[in-house]
């Protein structure tokens, strides 16, 4: 369905060149829905844009529905407005001199030839409807909260069906608990209508909720690729793992097969090694804080433990978060359930051998 | 209950200290005295006659025959007011187009050397209308105006005169216009520059072309941003007098303003200043009708401002093959009202009033530069200018910085009204201002009339162009910071003084600068309110226009413009800080 292939872009600043997007290739299959998740500044709007036909590319190819849309250096530049495509934009840039119902029929109107005037009212209301807004629809949009707003923004991007849908962090200018809200019915409308989706956040969570597919970037790279569950048990190097979730970072050396010893003799774990690691060489061993268990008792060496004191315990209601100091690691474990562990005990980690992910000292 | 309400009145005046309170309180006298009272004047003085005496010299008495007089007269109906329509609407109409196009070539297109035309179109704003008048009518008047000259030449026409005539409605449009476009220019690159650019881009995402997209989005959600700078635009118009007196006046068009110095100055009679106040109300009336108009339209603009993402500048069109009709549109405009204004005033002030050939080279005389240098009325006019702005500006200030305080923060009552009345003032057009001022200066017995003093006095009642800056800077500045000083222990005058001012300096300097490039510019007030005494630049400058001293004229002009080159280089650095990029 969407193709980007090496794509680039560089924008000219006052001081010289910046290259905003460094030759990024991903596809996206029908009705699939993808996410672009990074950073601040990693390009993932610039990338969006490129693919709205917004921005030029400066180098690669985009082709939707087996149609070249941009291949610089071919000469191919299909304008926005032939590009069967439905945006929504960060700021939602619902027009100030329409109401509603004139926001959301704007791109019928505009396609040519326009269809009857029936047939708009039915599928603007169709487009309201499913967004909840329906009753709203003699609305002055300058008099539409910010919920109000995305909705909108939203029917407008689906009410001429586009091959396409393009939404640049359409969450972000809402209030945490109407985004999390939103998050689900977003994606629920979404898969109601079973458009093909490109996602940009920079929230992990929404990230990981919503997405058939993520793709994690990284100044201008896509860092990995792969379903939510994928991306988050098997980073591929320590930015995507620390960037999709809190992580403890433990050093050390590898000591043999599937043994690692950690620094300042702060225990042995036995973790599943892949060949690339060498007996001696430096690693970095990545785990989650839902993939340790705290124990009252334990034995040093024995069943991956490691001693530890409990410094301090944070009660989050469902949950808690727990700080152990383990030598110089500080080391947090989220805990479900009520512990009877208190401040200042020593106790045990169990680290779960099969959810630590390895790398090598530079962070791959 | 008696007892608490004691209390706190203590505690207020407390607050504030006896020096606040006087402080404060000359502070809006002043700024009431400054509108209400030439405005009261001016009210009085159409229903006082008879006409030759004046308003309030003993002998006058009340009367209704001033208003017979003005209103019984055909010429009102047949060619004041009609003419005063046309004249301001056509020149709004220009103005609009010109300045629309070149905003929005030089904000979203890349039209090359965006910069430099941005400079030169922003140009004309501080230098004296006069200048501009009198050096298009060097340029286009139908028998001698130098472009009439080189097209006779060029298509060798066997005419004496024309083919184009300044010296006509059309004429007298499209220079007002021309003079009108730097200012729209300013008002509608800040509207496009506000604008969401994502609007259009969702424009684009849904389907609609460029030209439906410009049609349909950007010029309806502008639509508030663009009438507010045309209705100030036309309220601007209808109080222009320079370019009416200079071009209208031999041209025999009669607009409202000129008709109002008609009845000042008749050419055998004595002035009759009940009939020019008469004259003068119903303009004043559609004047302030405009001015609520625009108020109005500014609020609606503020609500079509909505959440923005944190955008870049939206890519600019590129222009393609329209990019040289584009240069060229700009370059015309920037040749006729800047460029080409300058170089024929120059040219005039070192060889007199002959058009270019090639021997007139050798013939440059510098005499009109000896003359002026050795004339003490020009060091006068020279430091009356700078006393008048300045001093003026000082004032104004001052003034509007602590009634803007007042309104802000205090809870005097009728603070409101005090804003309403500083707001007016935008609304006055200065003929009406100026005449008001002679009626006033001219029935108080303090001896000022004719003095530089009285142009101190007249220039200050511009209040709204302060109360509206200074306003918005306090807005800025969080209470709290007020009241971290008077915790501290500071007096209400010590905040003031030491924390409030201080902080509002950026306002107070910008409010400061434009009423000192206003002052500058005046012509209108000044020249109502002549003496031998008082002249400043821009009257001494159309004095020798007029008495055909066309070279020396052309030498305060080139003057002045060397002195303000400089001036707005410095603006602009200063005032306008957002990115130009190249
Ligand atoms: N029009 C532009 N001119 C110059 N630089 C730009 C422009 N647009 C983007 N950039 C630069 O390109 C880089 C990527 O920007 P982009 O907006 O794509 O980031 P993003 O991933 O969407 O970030 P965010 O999460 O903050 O929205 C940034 O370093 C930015 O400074
Ligand atoms: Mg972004």
């Amino acid at each position: 369905m969407l193709r980007v292939d090496r794509l680039s872009k560089s924008f000219a600043t006052p001081d010289g060149m910046t290259q905003a997007v460094k030759g990024i290739g991903f596809e996206v299959a029908e009705g699939e829905f993808y996410t672009l998740v990074g950073p601040s500044g990693c390009g993932k709007t610039t990338t969006l844009r490129c693919i709205a036909g917004l921005e030029r590319p400066s180098g690669g190819a985009i082709t939707i529905a087996d149609v070249t849309v941009d291949e610089p250096d071919a000469g191919v530049h299909v304008p926005s407005h032939l590009r069967d495509i439905g945006m929504v934009f960060q700021s939602y840039a619902i027009w100030p001199h329409l109401n509603v119902f004139e926001n959301v029929a704007y791109p019928l109107r505009v396609t040519k030839p326009a269809p009857v005037k029936s047939e708009i009212e039915q599928r603007v209301m169709d487009s309201l409807q499913l967004v909840g807004m329906g009753d709203l629809a003699r609305r002055s949009a300058t008099k539409l909260s910010g919920g109000q707003q995305q909705r909108v923004a939203l029917a407008r991007a689906l009410v001429r069906k586009p091959k396409l849908l393009l939404l640049d962090e359409p969450l972000s200018n809402l209030d945490a608990k109407l985004r999390e809200q939103m998050r689900v019915e977003l994606e629920e409308m979404v898969a109601r209508v079973g458009l093909t989706t490109i996602y940009v956040t920079h929230d992990q969570a929404e990230a990981l909720s919503m997405s058939d597919r993520v793709a994690v970037m990284s100044e201008g790279l896509i860092a990995q690729e792969g379903s939510p569950r994928d991306v988050y048990a098997r980073p591929s190097t320590q930015f995507v793992a620390s960037f999709l979730g809190v992580a403890n970072v433990l050093t050390g050396i590898v000591g043999g097969p599937d043994t690692v010893v950690l620094d300042d003799g702060a225990g042995r774990l036995s973790v599943p090694l892949s060949n690339g690691f060498e007996t001696g060489a430096r690693i970095r061993v990545v785990v989650r804080p839902e993939d340790i268990e705290i124990r009252a008792d334990g034995a040093d060496g024995a069943d991956n433990c490691i001693a530890g004191r409990l410094e301090r315990v944070v009660f989050e209601g469902a949950q808690s978060e727990c700080f152990i100091r383990a030598k110089d690691y500080r080391i947090r474990v989220r805990v479900h359930q009520a512990t009877d562990a208190r401040e200042g005990d020593d106790i045990w980690l169990r680290i779960l051998p099969d959810r630590c992910v390895v790398f090598h000292q530079d962070g791959n | 209950m008696a007892a608490t309400a004691q209390a706190v009145r203590v505690h207020r005046t407390g607050d504030i200290g006896i020096s606040g309170v006087l402080v404060l309180g000359a502070a809006v006298a002043a700024a009431v005295y400054f509108i209400s009272a030439p405005l009261a004047m001016l009210l009085f003085s159409a229903f006082r006659g008879p006409e030759d005496l004046l308003p309030f010299e003993t002998g006058a008495a009340w009367t209704l025959d001033n208003f017979a007089q003005v209103y019984g007269d055909t010429v009102l109906y047949s060619e004041i007011i009609p003419n005063t329509l046309v004249f301001v609407a056509g020149s709004v109409l220009v103005a609009f187009v010109i300045a629309f196009t070149l905003a929005w070539l030089i904000e979203r297109t890349d039209l090359p050397g965006r910069n430099v035309f941005f400079t030169l179109i922003i140009f004309p704003i501080i230098v004296p209308t006069v200048i501009l008048a009198i050096a298009w009518m060097f340029m286009f008047t139908p028998n001698s105006g130098w472009v009439n000259l080189a097209i006779r030449a060029a298509f060798g026409l066997e005419r004496t005169a024309g083919p184009l005539n300044i010296l006509s409605m059309p004429g007298l449009i499209l220079a007002q216009g021309a003079s009108l476009v730097p200012f729209m220019f300013l008002l509608l690159t800040a509207a496009l520059k506000t604008m969401n650019p994502a609007f259009e881009e969702a424009s684009a995402t849904s389907g609609a072309s460029p030209l439906t997209t410009f049609f349909k989005v950007t010029l309806p959600v502008l639509r508030p941003g663009i009438l507010a700078p045309v209705i100030l635009a036309a309220l601007i118009a209808l109080e222009s007098f320079e370019l009416p007196l200079i071009i209208g006046l031999p041209a025999r068009i009669n607009v409202f303003a000129i008709q109002i110095f008609f009845e000042l100055n008749p050419d055998t009679d004595l002035p009759v200043y009940g009939r020019a106040a008469a004259v003068a109300l119903p303009f004043l009336a559609a004047a302030l009708g405009l001015l609520f108009l625009y108020n109005h339209l500014i609020r609606r603009a503020e609500s079509y401002v909505t959440v923005t993402g944190k955008g870049y500048r939206p890519a600019r069109y590129p222009l393609g093959r329209w990019k040289w009709p584009a240069i060229i549109f700009a370059s015309t405009y920037i040749g006729l009202a800047a460029v080409i204004p300058a170089a024929v005033l120059v040219w005039v002030s070192l060889f007199g009033f002959n058009p270019p050939t090639v021997g007139s080279l050798g013939k440059v005389s510098f005499d009109a530069y000896s003359e002026l240098l050795s004339d003490f009325r020009f060091y006068r006019a020279v430091g009356n200018t700078f006393l008048v702005a300045g001093l003026s500006a000082f004032i104004v200030t001052l003034v509007g910085a602590l009634v803007s305080w007042v309104v802000v923060r205090s809870n005097m009552p009728g603070r409101k009204v005090l804003d309403f009345i500083s707001f007016l003032s935008i609304g006055i057009p200065s003929v009406i201002a100026g005449l008001a001022m002679l009626l006033l200066y001219i029935t108080l017995p303090i001896g000022v009339f004719g003095t530089v003093w009285v142009l101190v006095l007249a220039y200050c009642y511009r209040l709204a162009v302060t109360t509206r800056i200074s306003r918005a800077g306090l807005m800025q500045l969080h209470q709290e910071l007020e009241e971290a000083s008077r915790v501290a222990g500071g007096q209400w005058l010590t905040t003031i003084r030491r924390v409030v001012l201080p902080l509002m300096a950026p306002s107070l300097v910008a409010s400061f600068v434009l009423l000192f490039i206003i002052g500058f510019r005046e012509f209108t007030l000044a020249l109502i309110l002549l003496s031998e005494e008082n002249m400043v630049l821009s009257v001494i400058l159309f004095r020798f226009f007029e008495n055909t001293e066309m070279d020396k004229a052309a030498a305060v002009a080139t003057l002045i413009v060397v002195f303000v080159v400089p001036v707005i280089f410095a603006a602009r650095r200063f005032a306008l800080p957002q990115e130009r990029e190249g």
